[in-house]
């Protein structure tokens, strides 16, 4: 029949870097014609409490391009299913899944990139946006002997933040990771930056 | 983002700012729903936090079942928006039986007279209304839910 | 927790002459229940924070306009949950400057009271996660900083002297953004550098 001519798409995976999911799949080829694809997805819930029904995709119903970004249908921390299938006028192809569940778990967390600023004597720090699943964990410290290391909780990129009163002619060091309390994980700690705060401002 | 809940020598942690978000996606439309303003299931004399700490984790237990088998479950809509908010909901709640199961299996989920009469009055004001207005209700109510982990 | 119902008025009518009625209902009661000021009223708005008052319950409003002989069915709110959906205004802020510093210290907003000599109930009672995140506007340099404390008071120090520094105070509680209002925006000059204006004398 008409769904079996048209090939179900092929090689689905999901790339995941900072909480951003992307499912990608082989095109369909119809040569001088526009396949178009739709993307449905179903978490554990459905597979075990409803009969594994199927629940289409926030933005991926019927787009001709071989990907889809599937973040805001990965809402909770547990094992999720995607299919998709080929549509070429009034054909469909079969639905193709997944050959391992995805859980957001799973996904890449890269080092925070950090911007390092001075008002005067205060330190001043700011953090890449990533989105509101994040917070930075920064840890820094005074480069003296027997120094104290001290941590604080950025609770959002994307703003200014204080992070220290520095000592005039002191060198202090910063390095930071992210963290993202929903999957319980953390980033590696970023490349660490040191300043240098001003001398004391000459008398006059 | 994360809610450390305690029930008595059970504590685990929920991604509850996020299931508050979804569920303020839903609110609106799904209370609309409820006619029966008179009525409500979760009342405060079954509140979670008013229970006997060592009876809170099976009582929990009874509700998070409530919800993933009858309420869930049953909830129809045709706004795919609405039904991938509450997919959201279900698959986290089911996220937290899974967490309360390590619990269970190691004896500290007591299920005493408190938490079976708390459960058992919950569910008849859920039976005295008619299926879906049932399910609808339950939904609605969500955020009572919702306060009573906070206040957990 | 300053619980206000507003509506707009009949298209048609102009307002003119139309007095509105309205009634509240706490969520899983029977009745519906008057409020006594709010009868055949010709504002479009109903103070129901004392109908409110306790934030832990959910509730209805619902207003019916009347017009001479005339009424229209009632129109009900939303269930409105106070507790989650009140805003929080911002802190009572009070700045001292010093020499190269500034002290700020904050007072956390009130609950609405019933009556004024009641005592007050802070916010931070109610939301006992509830920071405040201070800005810091350093005019000469241009810059702009922020800073998250939980307590009440805050020291600046090593900052410039004889310098315009600007501040605002958001509060600020985890979860659903409540987009609360922040403080007026206060501006304070440090004091002289005193030791340079010895040596200059």
């Amino acid at each position: 029949d008409a769904a079996a001519i048209l090939p179900a798409p092929l090689d689905l995976s999901v790339h995941s870097i900072n909480m951003k999911h992307i499912l990608t799949w082989s095109p369909v080829i119809v040569p001088g014609k526009i396949v178009n694809y739709s993307v449905e997805y179903q978490g554990e819930y459905e597979r075990y409490y409803t009969s594994s029904t199927w629940i289409p995709s926030s933005w991926c119903s019927s787009i001709s391009t071989p990907e889809c970004n599937v973040t805001d249908d990965i809402t909770a921390t547990v094992a999720y299913n995607f299919r998709v299938r080929a549509t070429l006028g009034n054909q469909s192809s079969a639905w193709s899944t997944l050959k391992e569940l995805f859980n957001r778990n799973s996904t890449i967390l890269t080092s925070p990139r950090m911007k390092m600023s001075k008002d005067g004597y205060h330190l001043i720090v700011e953090f890449e946006d990533l989105g509101p699943y994040f917070e930075f964990n920064v840890t820094y410290w005074r480069k003296s002997p027997n120094s104290q290391v001290l941590y604080k909780i950025v609770r959002e990129g994307g703003s200014l933040v204080h992070l220290e009163t520095m000592e005039a002619g002191a060198e202090y060091c910063v390095k930071a990771q992210t963290i993202v309390e929903v999957i319980e994980r953390s980033s590696a700690f970023n490349q660490v930056e040191c300043v240098i705060a001003q001398d004391e401002s000459p008398l006059l | 983002g994360l809610k450390r809940l305690h029930l008595g020598n059970c504590v685990l942690s929920m991604n509850y700012q996020e299931m508050r978000n979804e569920f303020l996606e839903i609110k609106g439309y799904v209370q609309a729903e409820d006619g029966n303003l008179d009525k409500r299931i979760l009342k405060s004399s079954e509140a979670l936090q008013d229970t006997k700490p060592t009876e809170r984790c099976c009582f929990f237990r009874h509700l998070l079942r409530f919800y993933l088998d009858r309420v869930f479950k049953n909830y129809q809509t045709t706004n795919h928006h609405i039904r991938r908010k509450v997919s959201s909901l279900a698959n986290s709640f089911l996220g937290i039986k899974k967490e309360l199961r390590l619990c269970h299996d190691h004896m500290i989920c007591h299920c005493g007279e408190e938490a079976k009469k708390k459960y058992t009055q919950i569910l008849s004001h859920f039976e005295e209304l008619d299926a879906q207005t049932a399910v609808v209700k339950a939904l609605g109510e969500l955020d009572i839910l919702l306060r009573w982990i906070e206040k957990t | 927790m300053n619980n206000i119902l507003r509506w707009n008025s009949p298209e048609g009518l102009g307002g003119a002459g139309v007095v509105y009625t309205v009634q509240y209902l706490i969520y899983g009661q029977k009745k519906w229940l008057n409020k006594s000021e709010c009868r055949n009223m010709n504002i479009t708005s109903c103070d129901l924070s004392c109908e409110t008052y306790d934030y832990e319950e959910q509730y209805y409003g619902r207003v019916k306009a009347i017009w001479g002989k005339d009424c229209s069915k009632w129109v009900e709110t939303e269930r409105f949950n106070p507790w989650s959906e009140t805003q929080i205004g911002p802190p009572v802020v009070a700045l001292t400057p010093g020499e190269k510093s500034i002290s700020v210290i904050l007072t956390a907003p009130e609950k609405w009271k019933i009556n004024p000599e009641d005592t007050s109930v802070s916010m931070h009672q109610i939301y006992p996660s509830l920071k405040y995140n201070v800005s810091i506007y350093n005019t000469k340099a241009n810059k702009k900083w922020y800073k998250f404390v939980t307590n009440h008071t805050l020291e600046l120090p090593q900052l410039e002297s004889n310098t315009l520094y600007c501040v605002s105070v958001q509060s600020y509680v985890l979860g659903p953004l409540r987009n609360s209002k922040p403080s007026e925006k206060q501006c304070i000059t440090t004091l002289k550098d005193q030791t340079s204006e010895l040596k200059v004398k």
